[in-house]
């Protein structure tokens, strides 16, 4: 028996490649039993994400499992001399080591990112229900969660945030005792905006109103975050309920002048403001950071912030392949002392 | 051994408490909390085996000399630190605590302030009033602990300094809370403790001219203007916190002069 993985992902392929090759939802279970049934697999799991497809598959040595499933990953494709470059497949103990740097974020876009865990519990959960997995899936998969778990307790490969917004977020926790009863203002209805916004909506704050020049445009990206929207006009009046205020917009002079902002804060005694100022050139006036109670960021300081743990997570590089070939090579060991399957 | 070598090894244990502050450059802050909090209860338990041979000994409660006062607050800044750190999970106020503790066991235990005084049948209201009193200055200095902890966060996150200490440090709005009710706690207990000492006086020549009164009674109401300006809002973080390091400085570094100017207290 063989153990091999096969797929896509960000290091081999750009974002439209990607998406072709995508198993959907509905296309799963038959995508699975298909390659059990036409590629002389004994077990199967895929791993679909927005940033890879990929397939770990048990199949027998005696055949050539690796081709089959390429065959099958590529029949729904019309173009497929575009697509076929960007596939790899990896295969036995560098199969094994590929997975576990996966789980632990270590081969990520985003290095050290934790979501990834839970979408690869999710593959192995799904495999598990389908029945698509056995004996050595799971003990791979088990073995996978043990790892990226050992990888991030012992190495710093998840601290710090690395995104602009995160570190935002991070930082509103570091002045306010929780986000839940945070109020949020948005100003400027830009991308940069949005994502604010999302982040802040995820994080659980109490609310967030969106502020722009446009109502049309305000309205329209309130209601894909189930937010309210505003007009720029009414800024000031919603700022007294804010506790945050992230402001990118495009105007060529300060937004928020200093002398506003003192009027506000003798409207609010006792409630910190935390001011993000993410426009070019900036819409809040940068003097505003040493008012008692407030606290001002704009893009460059949070991408300092950014940029600075993205470099110590990297750090930790080389201790976590340490730790994820150690286990690769006690795994492989155990694998090989059960004879449960040979390189082929 | 001797009661005061209690003391010693409780200030030993609190100083290597302190001294974790040296490898928080680890990654082992959990593990780190946990020894410094262990290590805070352990010095604990020799602090009050302490306060008990001593009580035992003197046949009273033990703060009827300079020493024993010194001995009682730092007692009572540990205490406070062990309950709130747990209730608030504020492990890391035990960095700020450990410190101050280790400074003043010392420097009580190296003056030469240990003495018998004959001033120690003093009756029940006197027995009550002096570890109140000894206990809001512990509620102080822990708050001026959390204050000194705010003004340090405050001071990284508006010069955009995110270090390890950001991380560390509770959130400015959680200090403000916790150094609050520090501010009620020891208020309600210190005026407890003056209303004790007055009754406790009556009768016995004491007069509210006595030096020792009076400046109690200035710590009293400046005390009640800072936790009236936090609980009001009157003054922003910063100036609050301010507040309650300098003012808890202005009484530690006075206790020893208003004490030995007032001869119904010495």
């Amino acid at each position: 028996m063989k153990f091999f993985c096969i797929g896509i992902n960000h290091h081999s392929a750009p974002v439209e490649i990607r998406e072709q090759i995508a198993i959907s939802e509905e296309r799963y279970p038959i995508f699975c039993k298909s390659a059990l049934q036409s590629c002389d697999l004994t077990e199967i799991a895929t791993l679909s994400t927005c940033n890879r497809v990929e397939i770990y598959a048990v199949g027998r040595k005696t055949d050539q499992p690796v081709d089959k499933v390429k065959e099958l990953l590529l029949s729904n494709i019309n173009d497929r001399r575009l697509i076929e470059p960007h596939i790899f497949s990896k295969e036995g103990e560098k199969a094994i080591e590929h997975l576990f740097e996966v789980a632990s974020g270590v081969d990520s876009m985003i290095f050290g990112e934790t979501e990834i865990l839970g979408q690869v519990k999710q593959a192995y959960e799904k495999a598990t229900e389908g029945q698509f997995a056995g004996k050595i899936l799971n003990r791979i998969f088990q073995k996978t969660f043990q790892t990226a778990k050992q990888v991030r307790s012992q190495t710093n490969i998840t601290k710090g945030h690395v995104s602009v917004s995160s570190v935002a977020a991070t930082l509103a926790e570091k002045i306010y005792e929780s986000l839940d009863n945070l109020h949020v203002m948005i100003i400027g209805a830009g991308e940069i905006s949005q994502k604010t916004a999302r982040t802040f909506v995820n994080r659980g704050v109490s609310s967030v109103s969106i502020v722009n020049r446009s109502l049309d445009r305000a309205e329209q990206i309130a209601r894909d975050l189930g937010v309210s929207a505003h007009l720029l006009d009414d800024w000031q009046s919603k700022a007294l309920e804010a506790d945050i205020i992230v402001s990118s917009t495009s105007s060529p002079n300060l937004l928020i002048t200093r002398k506003e902002v003192e009027d506000l804060m003798s409207q609010r005694p006792g409630k910190p403001l935390f001011l993000i100022d993410l426009a070019v050139p900036r819409d809040i006036d940068p003097s505003i950071n040493w008012m008692d109670d407030c606290y001002l960021y704009n893009i460059d300081d949070l991408q300092a912030i950014a940029d600075e743990a993205s470099s110590q997570r990297i750090m930790e590089l080389a201790k976590c392949r340490e730790i994820i070939r150690k286990k690769t090579n006690d795994l492989f060991t155990w694998v090989d002392n059960n004879t449960i399957f040979y390189n082929r | 051994m001797s009661d005061r070598d209690f003391i010693i090894l409780a200030t030993i244990l609190y100083a290597i408490s302190a001294g974790t502050l040296f490898a928080l450059k680890k990654d082992e802050h959990h593990r780190l909390h946990a020894i410094r909090y262990l290590l805070c209860l352990c010095g604990f338990i020799f602090h009050s085996i302490f306060l008990v041979l001593r009580a035992i000994d003197i046949h009273h409660c033990p703060l009827t000399n300079l020493f024993e006062s010194f001995i009682f607050i730092t007692w009572t800044m540990v205490l406070i630190y062990l309950v709130i750190g747990r209730t608030y999970r504020l492990s890391i106020l035990g960095l700020f605590t450990t410190p101050m503790v280790v400074i003043l066991n010392l420097f009580a235990a190296i003056s030469p302030i240990d003495k018998l005084t004959t001033n120690s049948q003093a009756g029940f209201w006197a027995e009550l009033h002096a570890p109140l009193a000894v206990m809001s200055y512990g509620a102080f200095a822990i708050a001026a602990a959390t204050g000194a902890m705010y003004l340090l966060q405050q001071f990284l996150l508006k010069t955009h300094k995110i270090t390890e200490w950001v991380y560390l440090l509770p959130s400015v709005a959680e200090m403000q809370k916790v150094t609050t009710r520090l501010l009620l706690f020891g208020m309600s207990v210190y005026t407890l403790g003056l209303l004790t000492g007055f009754i406790a006086g009556a009768g016995k020549g004491w007069s509210i001219m006595d030096f020792k009164t009076k400046w109690s009674i200035l710590i009293w109401l400046l005390y009640g203007l800072l936790f009236l300006g936090y609980w009001r809002s009157w003054w922003g973080g910063r100036k609050a916190a301010y507040g309650t390091v300098i003012l808890f400085c202005f009484v530690i570094f006075t206790f020893w002069g208003a004490y030995l100017l007032s001869p119904i207290h010495r």
